[in-house]
C-alpha cells in the first residue's frame, strides 16, 4: 500500500492550485527548457522539482497519492507548462500520461507498489528503434519472461523509474508470434540508446531504451493493458482520446507561447526598412487576431469534445467502458486538428515576427520547432484527418481507434 | 398585455422542442428555399408557417408569449434553419433577432402592444440606400415625429409587421444630429423598395424600405439609445453586445454544417468524371472532409464557449446583482469567435464545393446555392474578415473600436 507519507504530502500539496504550482515553477523551468536544449532531455534537477510539485501525478488516483484530475484540467497542466517551454511541457504530457495509462489494468497491489515511490515516472519506449539492436523479443522462462528488447521514443527516460514495453512489440521468438503480455522493467534494468537528436522537442529525451534481462511475474501486464480500466473511477482511465488529446495539449500550449512572445515582441520592434513599430503595421494584427481565434477555436473544440466524451462514459459503476464512436471520433479529431491548426499558427507568428523570431536566442525560434515536432507525433498527425474522414464518409472506425496503442 | 390566447398558443407549441419543429418542417423549408430564389425573398405562406411554429419567437420573453431561450439554444435553431437553406436560416435569425433587439428599452406597454400580434415580425433597414432616396432625417412634429427615411438591408421585409428606424442613422432636420429618439413604423406606413438583387442570400428579401412624410406618434418611439442594455427584461441576450454578432455566425455554421452534409451524401453517389473510384474513396477527398469537418466544429464550439462564458458574466439583471454590460475580457472572445465562424466557413464551404467537383456548380446542386450563401453571410460587416484587425489590434496594445460596445445593427 502506498505510504501514508507519500499521501500526506499529495494532500499538501492541493493547498496551491496546480496551475498557481506550474506560474511559481516558471523561472525554474525556463532556465530547464535551455540547459534541455544542450542536453536533449530534461535535466535532472528539474524533473526533481517537477516531481515535487506532484506534476507528474497529477492523473494518478487519490488512493495512490496522485490528484486524479480530469481531462480540462488535464490539458491545462501540460498546456501552461508547454507555453513555457515545449520540452518541459512534453514531458509533463507523456510522464504524468505513462504513469496513468499503466495503471489501468495493473493489479491493485502492484500499482500500490510502484506509487509508494514519489519518484514514480515511467517512460515507453515503443517506437521501431534506431540503429543496431538486440532485437524485440520476449520468451517465457520460469514464471517470468526473458525480454530482449530496443525502442525509441521513451520521452523522459533519463529520470524514469519504470520502463514499460506494451503488448504486440515483441515476438515470442519460439512461435514467432506477438506476445500476449506487456512488461513493466524498474530503472537500473533499462538503458537508454542515444538516439534522440531533433530540431523539435528536442530537450524531451525521447531516446530509445534497450532491455536484455528477466522480467518477474508480477512486474508482467495484462495483454490488454490499456484497455478501458475497471479499478479507477476517473474517466480518463477509460478515454480512448488520453493520449491525443495530451498531445494536443501541448501543441496549444506551445501556440500559446508563440501568440504572447509576439505580442511582447510586436510593441517593442521597428521591423526594418519599416516606418513604425510591428504591432501598427496593417498586416501584423489582422494575422495576430486570425491566429488567436484559430487557437481559441482549435482549444474550445477539444476541451468540449473531452468533456462530451467524459459525460458520455459516466462512472464505472453504470456507466460505459468505451464512448460512443461519433463522440470518440470528435475527440480524436479535436486532438489532430488542435495539432495541426495549432502548427499553421505558429508558422504565421513566426513568419510576421521577422527575422528576429530565426534569432537562437528567441522563444519563437524554439517554438516553430516545437510546434511542427508535436503536429508530426503519431497520435495527432495528419493522417486523422483523412482517417476520420472516411469515417464522416462512411467506413467503419479502423480499429486502432478503439483503445490507445501507444503514448 | 398580451392576450392569454398568445401564451397559451406559445406553450402548446413548446410541447415539441424547437429543433425537432424545424426538423419536421424540413420539406416546407428547402421548398420556400427553392422559391425564395426566384422571389428574391421568402414567401409569405412559407414565412407564416414559420410564425405558426414560433420561429420568430424564440428570444421573446415568455410574459411576451417566446421562449425566452438564451445564445446556445438560439444558435442552434438559427443553424439547423440555415443548414436547410441560408435564406430561410437568414431570416429566421435576423427577424427573431430584430423582435428582441427593439424591446431592450421599449416601453413594456408597446412591448405587450406589438407582441400581442402572434405574427410579430420587426424587420430594420439600417444601412445606405439605394437608388434615389427621400434622405434619412426626421422632424418633430407635435408630441411626435416625421420621417423621410430610406435604408438597405432590411431582410425579411415584404412579411415585416413592423419597421424598426435607428435614431444613428438619421438627422434630425432642427439640429443636425441624429434625434433624441428611434421609431417603430408599422407595415402599411413603410414601402419596400426592390433593391436586393444578390447571389448570395438571395431569398432574404433584405430590399431597402422607404418611409416618405410617415408620421409617428409618441408612442412608438423609443430611446435615442434604443439597442442600449436592457434592464427590464432577465435574458443575458438582452444585455449580450454580441447579440446580434452570434446570430450571424449561427448562420455561417448552419450553411456550414448543410454543406459538409450535402457533401457526404453526394460522396456516397458520384464516381467523378475519368476518375476509376468514387468520391468518397479517394484519399484527397476523405482528407479534406476531415479537416473541414474539425475546422466547423472548432469555430463552433468556440462561438458556443465564449457565449456561454459571456452570458454567466452577465448573470441576472443588475437590480439582482449582475452586469449590465460585459467586461472587455469577455466581450472580445466573443466577436473574435463570430467572425472567426464566418471566416472559416466560407473557406471550408469552398474546399467542399471543389472537392465535390463539377456537381457542386450545378443550380439543382444545393452545394451552388451554399457556397454564394457562405461568401454572402461572410460579408456581413459585424463578423467580416475586418475584425481580425480590429480585435488583433487590441492584442498588442490599441484601443478597440468605440463601436464594439453595443449593437449597432442588425
Amino acid at each position: 500500500m502506498v505510504r501514508q507519507e507519500i499521501l500526506d504530502r499529495q494532500e499538501a500539496l492541493h493547498d496551491i492550485p496546480i496551475l498557481d504550482r506550474i506560474a511559481n515553477m516558471r523561472e525554474a523551468l525556463v532556465q530547464a527548457g535551455d540547459e534541455a536544449q544542450e542536453l536533449r532531455h530534461m535535466p535532472a534537477w528539474a524533473v526533481k522539482e517537477m516531481v515535487d510539485a506532484g506534476i507528474y501525478r497529477m492523473v494518478v488516483p487519490a488512493e495512490l497519492g496522485g490528484e486524479d484530475l480530469l481531462a480540462r484540467q488535464q490539458i491545462e497542466v501540460i498546456e501552461a507548462a508547454s507555453a513555457i517551454d515545449g520540452s518541459v511541457g512534453w514531458c509533463v504530457q507523456i510522464n504524468s500520461e505513462i504513469n496513468a495509462l499503466v495503471l489501468r489494468q495493473m493489479s491493485r497491489e502492484f500499482a500500490h507498489e510502484i506509487c509508494d515511490d514519489w519518484h514514480y515516472l515511467v517512460c515507453s519506449g515503443l517506437g521501431t528503434p534506431n540503429g543496431p539492436f538486440p532485437g524485440r523479443e520476449a520468451q517465457r522462462e520460469g514464471e517470468g519472461w526473458r525480454v530482449t528488447y530496443q525502442g525509441a521514443f521513451a520521452s523522459g527516460c533519463h529520470s524514469a523509474t519504470w520502463n514499460l514495453i506494451l503488448t504486440g512489440e515483441t515476438k515470442d521468438p519460439t512461435t514467432g508470434e506477438n506476445v500476449d503480455a506487456a512488461f513493466m522493467v524498474p530503472e537500473g534494468e533499462f538503458e537508454i540508446v542515444d538516439t534522440w537528436d531533433m530540431a523539435g522537442l528536442r530537450g524531451s529525451g525521447s531516446h530509445d531504451v534497450r532491455i536484455v534481462g528477466y522480467v518477474p511475474p508480477e512486474h508482467v501486464l495484462p495483454q490488454a493493458a490499456l484497455a478501458p480500466t475497471q479499478t479507477w473511477e476517473n474517466p480518463t482511465y477509460r478515454n480512448p482520446n488520453q493520449v491525443p488529446y495530451n498531445k494536443g495539449a501541448v501543441a496549444l500550449g506551445i501556440a500559446r507561447g508563440a501568440l504572447d512572445e509576439f505580442t511582447t515582441l510586436a510593441v517593442t520592434k521597428t521591423p526594418w526598412g519599416a516606418g513604425s513599430l510591428l504591432k501598427d503595421l496593417p498586416e501584423a494584427p489582422v494575422r495576430l487576431g486570425e491566429m488567436e481565434a484559430t487557437w481559441a477555436a482549435a482549444r474550445a473544440f477539444l476541451m468540449e469534445t473531452q468533456e462530451d466524451i467524459e459525460a458520455d462514459l459516466g462512472p464505472l459503476d453504470g456507466g460505459k467502458e468505451h464512448p460512443d464512436w461519433p463522440l470518440a471520433r470528435r475527440g480524436l479529431l479535436a486532438s489532430t486538428h488542435a495539432a495541426q491548426a495549432c502548427r499553421h499558427v505558429v508558422d504565421v507568428i513566426h513568419n510576421t515576427a521577422g527575422t528576429t523570431a530565426s534569432r537562437m536566442s528567441h522563444p519563437l525560434e524554439r517554438k516553430l520547432r516545437d510546434a511542427h515536432q508535436a503536429a508530426a507525433h503519431g497520435g495527432v498527425s495528419w493522417r486523422h484527418y483523412g482517417n476520420m474522414g472516411r469515417s464522416y464518409l462512411g467506413e467503419d472506425p479502423p480499429p486502432q481507434y478503439a483503445t490507445p496503442t501507444r503514448a | 398585455m398580451v392576450r392569454p390566447e398568445i401564451i397559451e398558443r406559445q406553450n402548446a407549441i413548446k410541447q415539441t422542442p424547437m429543433l425537432e419543429r424545424i426538423a419536421s418542417m424540413k420539406e416546407m423549408l428547402l421548398q420556400a428555399g427553392d422559391e425564395a430564389q426566384e422571389l428574391r425573398h421568402l414567401p409569405a405562406w412559407a414565412s407564416n408557417e414559420m410564425a405558426d411554429a414560433g420561429l420568430y419567437r424564440f428570444v421573446l420573453p415568455l410574459e411576451l408569449g417566446g421562449e425566452d431561450v438564451t445564445a446556445r439554444a438560439q444558435i442552434e435553431n438559427v443553424e439547423a434553419a440555415s443548414a436547410i437553406d441560408g435564406s430561410v436560416g437568414w431570416c429566421v435569425h435576423i427577424n427573431s433577432e430584430i423582435n428582441g433587439l427593439v424591446i431592450r428599452r421599449m416601453d413594456p406597454k408597446l412591448a405587450h402592444e406589438i407582441c400581442d400580434d402572434w405574427y410579430v415580425l420587426v424587420c430594420s433597414g439600417l444601412g445606405p440606400p439605394n437608388g434615389p432616396n427621400p434622405g434619412r432625417k426626421a422632424r418633430r412634429d407635435g408630441d411626435g415625429w416625421r420621417l423621410n427615411y430610406q435604408g438597405s438591408f432590411a431582410s425579411g421585409s415584404p412579411n415585416a409587421t413592423w419597421n424598426f428606424v435607428m435614431a444613428s442613422q438619421m438627422t434630425d432636420e432642427d439640429t443636425g444630429k441624429p434625434p433624441e429618439r428611434s421609431f417603430m413604423v408599422p407595415r402599411g406606413e413603410f414601402e419596400v423598395v426592390d433593391t436586393w438583387d444578390t447571389a448570395g442570400m438571395r431569398g432574404s428579401g433584405s430590399h431597402d424600405v422607404r418611409m416618405t412624410d410617415c408620421y409617428v406618434p409618441p408612442e412608438h418611439t423609443l430611446p435615442e439609445i434604443a439597442l442600449g442594455s436592457s434592464e427590464i427584461w432577465e435574458n443575458p441576450t438582452y444585455r449580450n453586445p454580441t447579440h446580434a454578432t452570434y446570430n450571424k455566425a449561427a448562420v455561417a455554421l448552419g450553411v456550414g454544417r448543410g454543406a459538409v452534409d450535402s457533401f457526404i451524401e453526394l460522396a456516397q453517389v458520384k464516381t467523378p468524371w475519368g476518375s476509376g473510384s468514387m468520391l468518397k474513396e479517394q484519399p484527397q477527398a476523405q482528407y479534406r472532409i476531415g479537416e473541414a469537418e474539425a475546422t466547423l466544429q472548432a469555430a463552433r464550439a468556440f462561438v458556443m464557449e465564449t457565449q456561454e462564458a459571456l452570458e454567466e458574466h452577465l448573470g441576472p439583471l443588475p437590480a439582482q446583482g449582475g452586469r449590465l454590460t460585459p467586461d472587455w475580457d469577455h466581450a472580445w472572445p466573443a466577436m473574435l469567435a463570430c467572425a472567426h465562424a464566418a471566416q472559416s466557413i466560407r473557406q471550408i464551404v469552398g474546399l467542399i464545393n471543389n472537392t465535390a467537383g463539377t456537381t457542386g456548380s450545378r443550380m439543382d446542386s444545393p452545394l451552388e446555392r451554399k457556397l454564394r450563401d457562405a461568401h454572402q453571410s461572410a460579408t456581413h460587416a459585424l463578423i467580416s474578415y475586418r475584425h481580425y484587425e480590429n480585435i488583433g489590434k487590441t492584442f498588442v496594445g490599441h484601443d478597440p473600436p468605440p463601436n464594439y460596445r453595443q449593437p449597432e445593427r442588425a
